[in-house]
């Protein structure tokens, strides 16, 4: 049951999806970031294997005591084109859902529109929900 | 002062440079298609300013 899956990369900027993370409920003091693949654990304390026959590891991980209940480690392994790409247990996916990652992927393309806007120079004219879906307008002198 | 609208929603984003000319337009747009760099982003460019629209040219035939 609690056996990882590894989803599509779709994260190439570190700290917009350590933010999402943040804004999706965790708390940024407990999302580690790693230069380096660290190993994931299960909900019994055991390193897991399932996707890896050394060993699943990943650079952001939130620990399984920061997740909730029996819960295993939630990871996301940079891949060789440089996005992250989610390492969710099957037995967490009650929590980590379809739902969850597709808000997670809002929220990180929020991060990413803000800190590109920045870059670029553009002013923030407003930020409105409709739908459901959020619509920001940015002014460019 | 020139207008770009993101819409973001469902794991999707649009952005839309409609109103949007001059030489900084592809910059934006080139910018913003970086900074995503998914599948799942859409970057558009609705209005052509040197291309007659569709309804133009049925008016004209």
């Amino acid at each position: 049951m609690s056996e990882y899956a590894q989803y599509e990369g779709e994260y190439n900027d570190r700290e917009c999806l350590v933010n999402a993370l943040v804004e999706q409920g965790y708390a940024k003091e407990h999302i580690e970031v790693h230069e380096t693949p660290q190993q994931l654990i299960d909900f019994q304390g055991h390193a897991t294997h399932y996707l890896d026959p050394t060993g699943d590891k990943a650079e952001i991980i939130v620990r399984r005591r920061n997740v909730g209940g029996a819960a295993n480690d939630l990871g996301f392994k940079k891949q060789e084109n440089g996005k992250f790409a989610p390492i969710i247990s099957r037995y967490d996916t009650g929590k980590h859902n379809a739902k969850w990652l597709t808000g997670l992927k809002d929220k990180y393309h929020e991060q990413v529109a803000t800190k590109q806007a920045r870059r670029m120079g553009l002013k923030l004219k407003s930020r409105t929900v409709v739908n459901g879906k959020v619509v920001v307008k940015y002014l460019k002198a | 002062m020139q207008e770009i609208t993101i819409t973001i929603g469902d794991g999707k984003v649009d952005v839309d440079l409609e109103g949007f000319q001059g030489k900084g337009c592809h910059a934006i747009q080139e910018g913003f298609a970086s900074a995503f760099a998914g599948k799942q982003t859409h970057v558009t460019r609705k209005r052509e300013f040197n291309a007659p629209s569709i309804e133009k040219k049925k008016l004209n035939q």
